[in-house]
């Protein structure tokens, strides 16, 4: 049973044990992006990277098995700036915005490429749910002009879209809450909600609600408005609240502009029916390459090429429907940024 | 695509390779060279017939870069890239080659199919820079105005395949018989040495000369190929340098008289017509006649040791009679009637013996590891997969003298207790794994090999596993995974492969060279070696010398003597008269040594503490026409291109530092450039996972020490060295004598034919291709 110190903690544990898995025995967390217990390590990402003193070069922790007497450093100024550089080389090479343009713009921040995709799919009402923040007083301007889609033709035309959501979804209302700072407004939709039952909701909540009629004539019929919709790019990244660059990238202070390059060009792929493959955000860590493996898929993802090249793909140039044909959850729970995402009614895709 | 690919030829290959993964390498070799690509159905129909996942094939389909997966054109051209054609011009060439095909937008085949043009790291002939090879035949020396008449010849004769060589095996030559010595190593036979070869053999017939004509390995003196030696009868040695056929005959009858009176009356007879009705049939002779003792052949030659290379230039690689005859295989011997590994692993530690693959771990604490494993199976490995661009020493040891390492793996075998084992050879070098699978043959007939090797009790299997073009898989781990069936993916060491390597097992790897000098020392004692040397580095090293250098070739030099004694003893210092400005050691691993640092002594420690490398033994001289920023450039395209894409520092880091030098060799550079790629060379190096990551940034870290003021310059949109085709233009000066050369050579139309009046250049339509200056007889061209 190796004894070693980290971070000037000593511990032991059974032999085999990694630094990293040691390290967490003593509370001590150190991120990592291509280690799982289940599917192992790639000595990929490198984030994990720590020093152990009389080694002259960093280690990934994932995969260095502790020993006795080794003393290991996991946050000294070295450690932490290999760290940094290292996210901020994986950001580099990250292709795709965390959160879309134009709910960046929207001065609500509200999921507009979700309301979108409902619209789309002529859900009006999903829709609305997502916008109940400002359905009251609706401005597409903002994010209408940030659109990505306006650098290949035109702008997707937001403005048009919520307003037609607005009016397609009912009622809508908006108050001041009685307890509320004065000018905090918030509003609902009434989707769901009978009129009667609204106005009682909104009378609990502030004396003096304003309810605003839904206008069916105004704006884009129902085809007009899947048809533009149609047209967004989804600049969005499905995972956002759940990705492990970002998370890791703002607690480490990386800095995506550090290199600043050309980038790879996006590329959405939507060949499977539950997955969204994004593959310019793939850092290449390989654990859906070994979790396809591990689940037998006949035909497994696989890194192709090599170099600064490298991508992940399915085999024989088959489509990703094939590759992820029992591993996709796995696949995209492991995933540790949102190159494979699943489709799912809450995002609306 | 073809509509209907007979798979027939999968089945077959299957059959006799195997169907297991770690066949996977094999097959999908075996199914190019059938096809001439890898076509989806074959790769299909292989995975449906043997053990062998879709997942696998792509994965390895994809990352050597032999494989390709579009059909090609009839003629492959490969263009070396390799340092020292990169130095002499290599993409000069390649544009070139591209006009002339009328190849647009990254196109490789012409309209025709006729020709695919790819990119060769190195084809391992850096004395003849810029060199291309085409299908079977090479071209070297080339300009971008000579490419044009390449491809005619090559249309004209190269489909013309020349005739297979005589092995020279079992040839009985008596005591009264001349011996004609033909070094046919790869670069004698690009150089032209197979047409002597044959001319020889004709010249022999027809003279009925007493001479046999005999197959050598490389006798280093690249500068001066083709080469031969005659050995009269007295042994008295004859040296002849860049021979041409037609001297053939000339050469046989100065040194043999024919035999009986009335064919030599004959002989002369037509000897005398030849001479009168064509040119003076002596004079050529002695014209291309040198001597051992004249001063640049002794001076190259003096300094050298000869261990690894022992018998250089007078064994034919393949006659296993001549390499016992030279005391082949005694070391052997004498190991296997031993009992005691501990006594011969003492022989290597005491020798001083270190890793010549470029690292340097002590040889014998490594036999010493793997012996102490506790383990029924242990396997052995030669490392021969060199891929640095401008380092040719393990092809020419593995062409020169295959039984020598093959005796030295028997060697390391019986003392780690290893009874099979694997030599990787780049599929870049087919004569070397020509001759060392001949050579393994011909010990498994004489029991050299095999079961209880001599009834020693001892046994070792050899297998040859050829590499399909990966650098990394220079990086042990790398290697081992490639045996395998594996992408090329070096693992974090620990534990090593001396604990755990092939298929989990103790393995170990040496490399080619290390394996050769081994029964050198067996045979003379650690002692001998270890006199040699430095403190820290004992014996000799092999280097293969190239670039702006009058006299460039193999060498072999004992440890500690100086970079600047090579360069200028052995090498005749810079070829036409400029001047010597760095060397580049060490290839991609490697560092620039400046000419102030001649001194530095050709020592483990003492190179890694200029900056550079022994690396696995590339030397490549650059003069003041080189530019640093734009070799360090040209290294870090390597090895982004041939970092395996597993490590984040690797992967992205090694292009972002190309990102950066791409920048300053194209004017774009920004504030703040040098320091920002001074910072990622560091991070790099601190922080890659393996040998390679690590060792990237050294032409980065190097030349930034050495070479900043030039680093400054591009800053500031200047190339000092007038390299950097984005900060350079072409114009002509007075001298022109308006012979209009320029214009009728310039492949741009950039300059305007004005005969006797001075000429002009058109920067616009200039692509600083160098073709005005190269072909000016006035010197009237300028760069500024």
């Amino acid at each position: 049973m190796p004894k070693l110190l980290i971070d000037n903690q000593e511990i032991q544990v059974p032999e085999g044990t990694t630094v990293l898995d040691a390290a967490a025995r003593l509370g001590i967390e150190i991120p990592t992006m291509c280690y799982l217990p289940s599917a192992g390590s790639g000595t990929s990402c490198m984030v994990c990277a720590v020093a152990i003193s009389g080694k002259e070069n960093l280690v990934p922790a994932c995969a260095t098995k502790a020993e006795d007497g080794m003393q290991v450093d996991t946050r000294g100024e070295e450690v932490l700036a290999a760290r940094r550089t290292n996210l901020e080389l994986l950001l580099s090479d990250h292709v795709g915005d965390c959160i879309a343009p134009c709910q960046m713009a929207d001065p609500n921040k509200a999921n507009i490429p979700a309301v979108i995709r409902h619209i789309a799919a002529g859900d009006t009402a999903s829709a609305a749910e997502l916008l109940a923040g400002n359905l009251a007083d609706i401005d597409g301007a903002k994010p209408q002009r940030a659109c990505r889609r306006g650098r290949r033709d035109e702008p997707v035309a937001i403005d048009l879209l919520l307003k037609y959501v607005a009016a397609h979804a009912g009622r809508a209302a908006t108050a001041q809450a009685s307890d509320a700072p004065a000018g905090h407004r918030f509003s609902v939709h009434m989707g769901k909600l009978s009129e009667t039952e609204l106005e009682r909701f909104m009378v609990g909540i502030s004396p003096d609600p304003q309810i605003i009629p839904a206008d069916p004539q105004a704006g884009y019929t129902h085809a007009e408005a899947a048809a533009e919709a149609k047209r967004c790019m989804h600049c969005d990244c499905r995972k956002s609240d759940n990705c492990k660059l970002r998370d890791y990238a703002e607690a480490c202070g990386a800095k995506s502009a550090h290199f600043r390059t050309t980038r790879r060009e996006f590329i959405q792929n939507l060949e499977h029916p539950d997955v969204i493959y994004e593959p310019g955000k793939c850092i290449r860590c390989g654990l859906c390459v070994r979790i396809t493996e591990q689940e037998g898929e006949p035909c497994a993802l696989s890194f192709v090429g090599r170099g600064f090249g490298v991508r992940v793909a399915p085999s024989l140039d088959r489509d990703i429907s094939q590759a992820l044909q029992k591993a996709a959850i796995r696949c995209v729970e492991a995933c540790p940024t949102g190159a494979l995402a699943m489709r799912s009614k809450s995002n609306g895709s | 695509m073809n509509q209907d690919v007979d798979l027939k030829f999968v089945d077959e290959a299957i059959d006799s390779i195997g169907r297991g993964p770690e066949s996977v390498i094999a097959l999908l070799q075996a199914i190019q060279t059938h096809y001439r690509y890898l076509p989806p159905e074959a790769l299909e129909y292989l995975c449906d017939n043997t053990d062998i996942t879709p997942a696998r094939v792509t994965g390895v389909s994809t990352f050597y870069t032999q494989f390709r997966h579009k059909p090609v054109g009839k003629h492959m051209i490969g263009v070396c890239h390799g340092t020292a054609c990169h130095v002499k011009g290599a993409q000069n060439i390649h544009d070139a080659l591209d006009r002339h095909l009328g190849l647009t937008d990254g196109e490789d085949t012409d309209a025709d199919e006729l020709f695919t043009v790819h990119k060769v790291a190195c084809l391992g002939c850096c004395t003849l820079a810029p060199a291309v090879q085409i299908d079977h035949l090479t071209y070297g020396h080339l300009t971008p105005d000579t490419v044009g008449k390449m491809l005619h010849d090559f249309l004209a004769e190269g489909d013309k395949h020349p005739g297979k060589l005589g092995s020279g095996i079992g040839i009985d030559v008596a005591d009264d018989m001349a011996e004609v010595r033909i070094g046919l190593g790869s670069c004698c036979v690009a150089s032209g040495s197979e047409k002597i070869y044959r001319a020889m053999v004709d010249a022999v017939e027809r003279t009925n000369a007493r001479a046999v004509i005999k197959p050598v390995g490389c006798i280093g003196m690249c500068h001066r190929t083709p080469m031969l030696e005659l050995v009269t009868p007295d042994r008295t040695s004859h040296l002849y340098a860049k021979v041409d056929p037609q001297d053939a005959e000339a050469i046989i009858r100065r040194h043999i008289r024919p035999p009986g009176m009335l064919r030599r009356f004959t002989a002369t007879l037509r000897q005398t017509v030849d001479s009168l009705l064509t040119d003076q049939a002596w004079g050529v002779a002695l014209r291309r006649s040198i001597d051992a003792r004249d001063k640049p052949v002794s001076d190259f030659l003096s300094r050298q040791k000869h261990i690894a290379t022992e018998c250089c230039g007078y064994v034919n690689p393949v006659d296993i009679e001549e390499y016992i005859a030279h005391g082949g295989f005694e070391a052997m011997k004498g190991i296997l009637a031993e009992s005691d590994p501990e006594a011969t692993i003492d022989t290597i530690v005491a020798s001083g013996l270190r890793g010549r693959g470029g690292a340097g771990f002590p040889t014998g604490r490594k036999w010493r590891e793997v012996a102490g494993t506790d383990s029924e199976t242990r396997y052995i490995v030669c490392n021969g997969d060199e891929g640095d661009p401008g380092a040719f020493m393990d092809r020419m040891i593995l062409e020169s003298y295959p039984y020598r390492v093959i005796e030295g793996m028997v060697i390391a075998s019986k003392t780690v207790g290893a009874r099979q084992g694997y030599l990787y050879i780049r599929a870049e070098y087919p004569l070397a794994v020509r001759r060392v699978r001949q050579a393994i043959e011909v010990c498994m007939e004489r029991g050299l090999l095999g079961g209880n090797i001599l009834d020693s009790g001892h046994s070792l299997t050899l297998k040859i596993m050829e590499g399909a073009g990966a650098f990394v898989c220079g990086e042990e781990t790398a290697l081992l995974a490639s045996i395998e069936g594996r992408r090329g993916m070096p693992a974090l060491r620990p534990p090593f492969p001396a604990h755990c390597g092939l298929w989990g097992k103790p393995t170990l790897v040496n490399n080619t060279e290390t394996f050769a000098v081994v029964p050198w020392i067996i045979r003379n004692g650690p002692e001998a070696f270890a006199r040699m040397g430095t403190e820290t580095s004992k014996g000799t090293k092999v280097f293969s010398l190239a670039g702006k250098i009058a006299r460039g070739g193999l060498i072999e030099v004992p440890m500690g003597i100086t970079v600047g004694q090579i360069v200028e003893e052995i090498g005749g210092g810079i070829a036409g008269g400029k001047a010597f400005k760095a060397v580049q050691i060490g290839g991609p691993s490697g560092g620039c040594v400046p000419a102030s640092l001649g001194d530095t002594t050709v020592d483990y420690e003492a190179l890694t503490s200029v900056g550079a490398m022994m690396g696995s033994g590339g030397l490549v001289v650059l003069d003041e026409s080189d530019c640093m920023v734009d070799i360090t450039r040209y290294f870090l395209e390597f090895t982004q291109d041939q970092s395996c894409g597993q490590c984040t520092p690797c992967r992205i880091g090694t292009r972002r530092m190309l990102d950066i030098l791409t920048r300053l060799c194209t004017g774009e550079g920004r504030t703040g450039d040098l320091e920002r790629l001074d910072e990622l060379a560091r991070h790099v190096k601190q922080s890659s996972l393996c040998g390679l990551g690590k060792t990237a940034p050294n032409p980065v870290l190097s030349t930034l020490k050495y070479f900043r003021e030039e680093y400054e310059a591009h800053l500031e949109g200047r190339c000092p060295a007038g390299r950097c085709k984005a900060l350079i233009t072409y114009s002509i000066t007075d001298d022109c004598i308006g012979c209009t050369l320029c214009a009728q050579h310039c492949p741009s139309d950039a300059i305007a034919m004005t005969p006797y009046q001075k000429h002009q250049i058109d920067p616009e339509k200039c692509t600083r291709c160098d073709a005005c200056k190269t072909i000016c007889p006035q010197g009237a061209v300028r760069i500024d």
